[in-house]
């Protein structure tokens, strides 16, 4: 059973400085969070069938106003953690925080603690693992449901350009978040927090695997959220992240990785640690596990390697864009409010509209579509969130969302399964885990 | 007509060791189940006295934990009928002393073979482009009547002249050991030594000494610095007890440099170092068959490459040099009208077994030499699933965006060059002048024909001595040529090649020299400067490893990841350049965990397979290598094995498992860098020690 804390009322926070976040305020004129949005008992939800791709401004625009939207406190909780995981579509158990035992790595799936694409275990610093878990809202629900989609044979027939719907107002949502578990002596008073359970850890088979059948009573903190979401014109969907503003420093520009990246200390980052000790996953290699005190060694330590998802120079106006709603935002919101303590790291999208098509691996900036057509990724080219994608932040082959969220083919990730066609909806890994899900479930009947 | 007889393989690969012991190469392909029952792959060395008895893991090294020399083993087919297309009609057989040919009973088997290196009187592997800078080109270097720079020219006071031809580079630059022979009525050892006289086969069939033959080491001509021992020798041969099959083994794996005032040039280059030397070698294997009524016959002859190490034998190039050579001998030989005649065609029923299934399963065995993440794991596992009654589109919706399409040598600006593009397939390094490695046009074709559902499941197979010739191409590196391992982008050269296959020659020989041994001169070199890519000069002894690096040892350092060269823009990913061959990471034996319950053996964690002392380093893009190459010279020894767990018995009366391949055999204490899970990027910043030694 899950059980959800009111959300914290913080007083006053003690904002540590990182050059990240609520400055430029005098910027604020260029991106402003509406007033409209405020109180953050009163966001409106964004309209996503009236977006007009108008300037860059509007996508942090929309990226923050659905932070906001979804953390919006409903019958006491923000509002996110209302909506099902991918896998309540097939009739599976929904277990809180525990990940699924039955489904290989390599699908992220709902409450995993592997991060995606490199089964990376991010460890925090009392030897924890962080736990993620994913959502998806009714317009993504619905459009599978009645698309009769948790058939595998109608994915295989449908036509390969179909597309999130926006039903209404609301366009298709899927959300990430990542959770730290909070030990007695962690502060944590300025972060969201609850109670939940999690599966324990065990060693099987020579791997680091969870057990469904023991759990454990926990407090977690969200340490870090996704929010991929439709809006007219963007079915590749904006992939916009946030973090605690505490999780980790940025890496200084030019920084080599026998140089130490902050003298502060962080959640994820002790200060004095070299950028070469900086994002090690150990996942392969030499990482183990204390199944008694469930502890993993060694911790990780995480840096964000690109301040607000860009290098140095590249789309400064984006930068400026999402350092001035993050002000304008941090100035309107409720001074005891625990949401002021998030930021938005960045956002991308395409810089073309409906401009999303069967078979694009999205492996660089700008390419030449399948049907021939220009298209070019704009915003924060270099998106991760450094508790989501910790060890893929530097490597230019996994750097933004759309280098593994794309619309290529995809292999099972069991033997007995058959892969997935190219098809526009593949953009969403609840829906590739789905397709692969489903076909498990057939099998298993 | 008249018998005829040729020797098998046409090309066969030694390999060093700094053992006396040796094993026997590969006689199966790795990538091909050979035992269904086991599940064991094919691909492993033989172990001595046996016909096909695949080693273990205790094979690899000998008591005193020296690295066994991987020996060649060269068997004689006669064949009846002429040969006019490939296959051919006639499987021929393999012969032996006492068996009757054409009526005639066979007496004794002469066998001659002739190593050289000459590595220092050749060109280096790269050239300068037109900007002055230093590019790998390949073949394209020897293009227009160009070739790259020499080795060792005047000014580094090696040699008096870059002219390949003087008389002073050829006999002191030059590793010349001259012939051997050994017969199979009177076995003894030939060694290819520097304390033994030359001998050769004569007109009348007889073994006779040459003592005028200049043979050539590397002491004799200068003051060496020999960190691993003078190099004094190329191997040796000898005949197998009761098969008269030869047995070629090679060096010891040494690299030795030229001292001037008493010290060695630095080792500072990956592939070009002027003024070292290695022990490889290369030359042909000739055998002449005499009868009990006097009468005698030369049989087609072979040659015999000693190369690098073999770290993982079973692990399946994706591009072996075997799909180059055929892709050549396709393309521009009509080895096989039926697939290409002027173009390919259309109608061609691929084979599954032959044409697609190596490739999947090159696929699948590339896990155990690389840090591929799990769900990468999972694709190339699905890829070694698929089998005949699948559906192609059903298991590979997107063929063209999955397959990199091949382009020709050296045309990485044609018309829809997928060279660049690095999220296909094959994921690794590419050859001179392409980012990424892709299969040929030949295994292109091929696979497009499954793809179109035009393929059979298998088709007339090979004869034996065929199945040898292809055999031993296929265990060695394709595809990206810079230079290699085994052999080099000269395999796509038809010059290298005895052309008129439809004779007693058949495919795959190598168009060699003629040597008269008899008119040898001890005072002046017997080796001309050879072969060259894109001429006719025909092929003689050292002719083939020469475009290989000098030594092999810095090469083999280097290419463990890249960036790719050219670097597509923005990239900073790093690419295997030799998954298969070159293992950058390994699943140690020792990390494995043993389930009581299940009674089979669990992987443990990934380590750099050269790793220790000299290794470590925080920068990605020199993990998993020594930071001087100096170093892996002294420590290629202590290098692990890679064998699958069928191979590696446990404590508990059975092994490692036919799902496990392991490294075995390693010499190095300590775990080394952490590995991470592909994609690692190149970071700035990296210094070079400035205390490498040589």
């Amino acid at each position: 059973m899950i059980s959800y804390q009111p959300l914290k009322k913080i007083t006053q926070l003690s904002v540590i400085t990182t050059g990240l976040l609520f400055t430029h305020a005098s910027f604020a004129d260029q991106c402003p969070a509406l007033e409209e949005w405020f109180p953050h008992s009163q966001t409106p939800r964004p309209n996503d069938a009236a977006f007009s791709s108008s300037s860059n401004c509007e996508f942090h625009q929309w990226s923050w106003q659905m932070f906001l939207w979804l953390t919006q406190e409903e019958d006491g909780m923000p509002r996110f953690l209302s909506f099902n995981s991918p896998q309540s579509l097939l009739g599976m158990e929904h277990r809180g925080f525990l990940p699924r035992m039955t489904k290989s790595p390599g699908t992220e799936s709902f409450d995993e603690y592997l991060q995606a694409g490199t089964d990376g275990i991010f460890v925090d610093h009392n030897g924890k693992a962080v736990y993620y878990s994913q959502y998806i809202n009714s317009t993504f629900e619905n459009f599978i449901t009645s698309n009769q989609l948790t058939d595998p044979a109608n994915v295989r027939s449908m036509d390969p350009t179909t597309a999130f719907p926006i039903d209404g107002t609301k366009g298709a949502l899927e959300l990430k978040a990542s959770w730290k578990i909070v030990d007695s002596d962690d502060e944590v008073s300025d972060m969201f927090t609850m109670e939940t359970t999690v599966a324990k850890l065990e060693n099987k088979n020579g791997k680091i695997v969870i057990n469904p059948d023991k759990s454990k009573s926990v407090t977690v903190a969200l340490v870090g959220f996704h929010i991929g979401g439709i809006v007219e014109g963007h079915p590749e969907m904006i992939w916009a992240t946030f973090e605690h503003k505490r999780n980790a420093p940025d890496v200084p520009h030019g920084t080599t990785l026998g140089q130490v990246v902050s003298t502060d200390d962080y959640t994820f980052y002790t200060a004095g640690t070299k950028l070469g000790d900086c994002n090690v996953n150990a996942a392969a290699s030499n990482l183990t596990l204390n199944q008694r005190k469930q502890t993993l060694s060694p911790i990780t330590q995480a840096c964000r390697q690109y301040a607000f998802g860009n290098a140095k120079g590249v789309n400064t106006s984006n930068t400026e864009s999402i350092q001035t709603i993050n002000a304008s935002v941090y100035s309107q919101l409720d001074s005891s409010s625990v949401w002021r303590n998030y930021f938005e790291v960045g956002a991308i999208w395409f810089l073309e509209q409906n401009a999303l098509e069967p078979g694009m691996n999205l492996a660089t900036d700008s390419f030449t579509a399948p049907s021939g057509r220009s298209v070019n990724l704009t915003g924060s080219l270099k998106l991760s969130n450094a508790t989501i994608e910790t060890f893929t932040q530097r490597q230019t082959t996994m750097d933004n969302c759309f280098r593994c969220h794309n619309t290529a083919q995809e292999f099972p990730p069991k033997m007995t399964l058959e892969p997935l066609p190219a098809t526009n909806l593949n953009i969403s890994h609840a829906f590739q885990n789905i397709y692969f899900w489903s076909q498990e479930n057939q099998n298993n009947n | 007509m008249m018998s005829y007889f040729r020797v098998h393989p046409s090309i066969n690969f030694a390999r060093v060791g700094n053992s006396e012991d040796y094993y026997i190469a590969p006689e199966t392909a790795a990538g091909e189940v050979v035992d269904k029952s086991t599940g064991l792959f094919g691909g492993l060395p033989i172990q001595p006295g046996t016909e096909n008895t695949a080693i273990t893991e205790d094979d690899f090294r000998d008591a005193n934990q020296a690295v066994k020399r991987q020996a060649a083993r060269f068997r004689l087919f006669a064949y009846q009928e002429d040969q006019t297309k490939y296959p051919s009609d006639d499987p021929g057989r393999e012969i032996k002393v006492g068996d009757t040919v054409d009526g005639k009973v066979i007496k004794d088997i002469i066998w001659q073979v002739h190593l050289a290196n000459k590595k220092n009187n050749n060109f280096t592997i790269t050239s300068i482009n037109d900007e002055g800078k230093k590019v790998e080109e390949g073949i394209v270097a020897y293009e227009d009547n160009n070739t790259p720079p020499v080795r060792n020219p005047k000014s580094t006071g090696y040699a008096d002249s870059d002219d390949l031809n003087d008389p002073c580079r050829r006999t002191k630059l030059v590793i010349d050991a001259g012939p051997r022979a050994v017969s199979v009525s009177s076995p003894s050892v030939a060694k290819f030594d520097n304390s033994t006289t030359p001998n050769y086969v004569n007109d009348s069939g007889k073994i006779t000494p040459q003592p005028n033959y200049p043979t050539s080491f590397p002491d004799e001509h200068f003051s060496m610095f020999n960190p691993l021992g003078a190099i004094d020798t190329l191997g040796e041969m000898f005949i197998e007890n009761n098969t008269g099959r030869l047995i070629v083994a090679g060096g010891y794996g040494r690299a030795s440099a030229i001292e001037t005032d008493g010290k060695p040039p630095k080792l500072t280059g990956a592939i070009d170092n002027d003024g070292w030397f290695d022990d490889t070698s290369d030359g042909p294997v000739c055998a002449t068959i005499v009868f009990e009524d006097g009468s005698m016959s030369e049989a087609v002859h072979g040659w015999v490459v000693c190369t690098d190490p073999g770290y993982a034998p079973q692990t399946r190039n994706v591009v072996s040099t075997w799909d180059d050579v055929y892709d050549t001998w396709i393309q521009q030989l009509h080895l096989q009208p039926q697939i290409f005649n002027q173009g390919f065609q259309s109608d061609y029923q691929a084979q599954f077994d032959q044409d697609v299934l190596p490739v999947f399963h090159a696929a699948f065995l590339q896990r155990w030499n690389t840090n591929l993440p799990q769900r990468a794991i999972n694709g190339h596992e699905f890829m070694a699933t698929i089998t005949p009654s699948d559906d192609p589109k059903a298991k590979l919706p997107s063929f063209k965006q999955l397959i990199r399409k091949p382009s020709p040598p050296g045309t990485s600006d044609a018309p829809d060059n997928e060279d660049g593009e690095g999220y296909k397939m094959p994921l690794a390094l590419g050859d001179a002048m392409k980012s990424f490695l892709s299969v040929t046009e030949t295994q292109y074709f091929l696979l497009s024909q499954w793809y179109d559902n035009k393929f059979v499941d298998s088709n007339a197979p090979l004869g034996r001595g065929e199945k040898l010739d292809q055999d031993a191409l296929q265990n060695c590196l394709g595809g990206r040529y810079s230079p290699g391992i085994d052999l080099t982008f000269i395999v796509r050269d038809v010059n290298l090649y005895s052309q008129n296959w439809q004779s007693e020659i058949g495919p795959f020989r190598i168009n060699k020299q003629e040597l008269l041994y008899a008119k040898a001169n001890k005072n002046s070199p017997f080796l001309e400067v050879g072969y060259i890519p894109l001429r006719n000069a025909k092929v003689e002894p050292g002719d083939l490893c020469k475009f290989m690096s000098q030594p092999w040892h810095t090469d083999y350092n280097s290419c463990a990841t890249h960036t790719p060269d050219p670097n597509p823009e923005g990239n900073n990913t790093l690419y295997w350049s030799w998954p298969a061959q070159r293992p950058v990471t390994v699943y140690p034996k020792s990390e494995c965990t043993y389930n009581h319950e299940s009674k089979t053996w669990n992987l443990g964690g990934l380590l750099f397979s050269v790793r220790g002392e000299g290794t470590e380093t925080p920068y990605p893009q020199q993990q998993g290598r020594y930071q001087c190459y100096f170093d892996f010279v002294e420590n290629w020894h202590k290098v692990g094995f890679i064998i699958q767990g069928t191979q590696v018995s446990d404590e508990h009366g059975n092994n490692y498992g036919s799902n496990n391949f392991i490294e075995v055999s390693s010499l190095f204490d300590t775990d080394g860098d952490t590995v991470q899970v592909w994609p690692t990027a190149k970071e700035l910043g990296y210094k070079k020690p400035d205390n490498c030694g040589p």
